[in-house]
């Protein structure tokens, strides 16, 4: 059967991993395993894992997004592999709507979801009030709602094997973070896969400051987007 | 050389000097033109010495003060790598004078003019005679007792990285791992079995040598250091020669006796019983590629793999394994599931070799003429 390996980096999050990982068990209905990274927490996001029997990769200091997610997709023994921030909460159908879009198509390589915070095309106003509303009405499998974009953002980002094979891991000169997900979708699309958004899923994104405070944040998109046109000598932001 | 004995070697070689001169001129011809070397009053004085011991660990004192002077390494620099860098370069371009049995020795001397030298303590640690990234595999379960004593040996070792596997436990393992080393810890709440580690952990390496160690054995850092040599030196697979603390044959365990008999099956009956099943033992990058890392879930099918592609195996250290070996329930007893398991992995490797190389493996059968009763094959 298709497992999926969902890979979680972490830094200091305990409370929203355990939300999460809480709703990954809750609403996934196909089988899957975790692996969470943990990039040197302090606080006790590694008793968590370890309690709750979550594969753990713990690491001695924090090594930015890129670098964590490739050692999880290393570890990773699933036929697809997904990205997914900490401070998410997943909804039902979540995973087996992605998969549906994922594999309708051979030349599909990336899928994400709409959320109601993120970068580029996949945010959209939050169709529910409640989280226990998403639980009750939220998701209905609709392949309609699909439709293809140039890039997925990083915060839940579902790829298949293949692709990994074809173009390898992420790039980890945007450590700690940023663009990475703009490169991958550019490479897969490069080796003539084709990314999508499931319109069709909607995860809760808290948008927490995963990266510092806000002029840091600034900094880091800046440098790491001149870095992007260093590397592949166009601006990323036309595919946002 | 005192000056008495200076004298008294300059006595001699003048008086051979003098001895050889009318040897010469006893052979000479008449008109040819007397050719003599031109040999410089040193040698004429003191014959070449051939460094000893002693003077090779004065050289390695004064190279070390030489590296610390010429050097300043950068705060967030790794020092033990970077010194470690510097002593190297210069043990590998004088390996070929320096006596091997006394590296332990002139790797202090090196470590002890350098820190003289560059005024800091004298650090604990153990110098590796390679340039190479070298990365430690560490197997966990339960070992709370002993692992603390196996991180601290590794981490005199100039290592860039150390991967610790931490599988099946209800203990401290994790925790102690955690606070008292720089390692990347894998924790899997369940127990993977034996040697899935060892896979799981080469995927993760990115190290041009890897040396495997159990938890549950500290080794002195020194003793590990003939198993990052042998990669240096050639080999792909470093392996640890048991053959000592094995006794007679009608002793040795049914373990035992397939290890040796894959070996003598694939050819190489100079590896005896040694056999990646154990650890610790050292892989080359080119070793994990051409194996595969899921094949080392089953050591002598890795084996059998590495012996077929003709990769370098030898078996460059001695380490007691087997007295100190750890009694589990699970491994004692003339019939007990892990013998069981490694007598099955033997088995899976035989079929792979046979599937390639045929059903005799190295030993054909030269001697029948099976095709007079009906028979064929060899």
């Amino acid at each position: 059967m298709n497992l999926t390996s969902i890979i979680i980096p972490n830094f200091n999050g305990r409370q929203l991993l355990m939300d999460c990982i809480y709703s990954i068990k809750q609403f996934t209905d196909t089988p899957y395993e975790i692996i969470v990274v943990d990039n040197g927490s302090t606080d006790d996001s590694m008793d968590f894992c370890r309690m709750d029997g979550i594969t753990l990769l713990s690491l001695p200091a924090n090594k930015g997004f890129p670098a964590a997610c490739n050692l999880g997709l290393k570890l990773a023994s699933g036929d697809q592999l997904l990205l997914l921030n900490n401070d998410t909460i997943v909804t039902p159908n979540w995973l087996s709507n992605m998969l549906d879009c994922l594999y309708s198509s051979e030349d599909i390589g990336i899928v994400g979801p709409t959320t109601n915070y993120a970068s580029g095309k996949q945010q959209i106003p939050m169709p529910f009030s409640s989280l226990n509303e998403i639980a009750e009405h939220g998701n209905k499998p609709d392949k309609e709602k699909w439709r293809q974009v140039e890039r997925i953002v990083g915060i839940c980002f579902l790829f298949t094997r293949k692709v990994m094979d074809r173009i390898g891991l992420l790039d980890e000169r945007f450590s700690p973070g940023h663009y990475e997900d703009d490169d991958y979708c550019h490479r897969a699309r490069l080796s003539g896969y084709r990314s999508m958004i499931a319109g069709d899923v909607f995860i809760y994104h808290h948008g927490s400051a995963s990266f510092g405070r806000q002029d840091n944040l600034k900094q880091l998109l800046a440098d790491n987007r001149q870095k992007f046109i260093d590397k592949w000598s166009f601006d990323p932001n036309l595919f946002i | 050389m005192s000056s008495m004995r200076r004298r008294i070697v300059r006595e001699k070689a003048a008086n051979n000097r003098k001895r050889v001169k009318s040897r010469r001129s006893a052979h000479t011809m008449v008109g040819r033109k007397k050719w003599k070397p031109h040999v410089p009053s040193r040698l004429a004085v003191e014959p070449a010495v051939d460094h000893s011991m002693d003077a090779w660990i004065k050289e390695a004192y004064d190279a070390g003060g030489r590296d610390a002077s010429l050097h300043q390494i950068h705060e967030a620099v790794d020092h033990k790598r970077c010194i470690n860098q510097y002593w190297s370069g210069w043990f590998l371009s004088n390996s070929k004078s320096i006596p091997w049995r006394n590296y332990g020795s002139i790797s202090n001397a090196y470590l002890d003019g350098y820190s003289r030298r560059a005024g800091i303590a004298r650090p604990n640690w153990v110098l590796i005679p390679t340039n190479r990234t070298v990365g430690v595999i560490v197997m966990v379960m339960n070992e709370e007792h002993t692992i603390t004593g196996v991180i601290e040996q590794l981490q005199r070792l100039p290592l860039n990285e150390m991967i610790v596997i931490v599988n099946g436990s209800t203990d401290n393992s994790f925790s102690i791992v955690r606070k008292i080393s720089d390692a990347m810890i894998v924790h899997y709440s369940q127990p993977l079995g034996h040697d899935v580690g060892r896979a799981i952990g080469a995927n993760l390496a990115y190290s041009d040598i890897l040396l495997f160690l159990d938890g549950d054995m500290p080794i002195y850092a020194e003793h590990l250091v003939p198993f990052i040599y042998g990669i240096e030196q050639g080999l792909d697979i470093a392996l640890n020669d048991i053959t000592p603390f094995l006794g007679v044959f009608s002793s040795r365990d049914s373990v035992t006796i397939m290890k040796e008999f894959i070996n003598r099956s694939m050819g190489r009956p100079d590896l005896q019983a040694n056999s990646l099943t154990a650890v610790p033992h050292a892989l080359s990058r080119k070793a994990v590629e051409e194996i595969g890392c899921k094949h080392l879930i089953v050591p002598p099918k890795a084996q059998t793999i590495a012996i077929r592609k003709g990769l370098n195996i030898g078996a460059p250290q001695s380490i007691d394994v087997i007295t100190k070996n750890r009694i589990r329930d699970k491994n004692v007893g003339s019939s007990n599931p892990v013998a069981d398991m490694i007598v099955g992995d033997h088995l899976e490797a035989l079929e792979l070799a046979m599937k390639a190389d045929g059903e005799r493996l190295a030993l054909h059968d030269s001697i029948r003429n099976r095709s007079f009763a009906g028979g064929s094959g060899n």
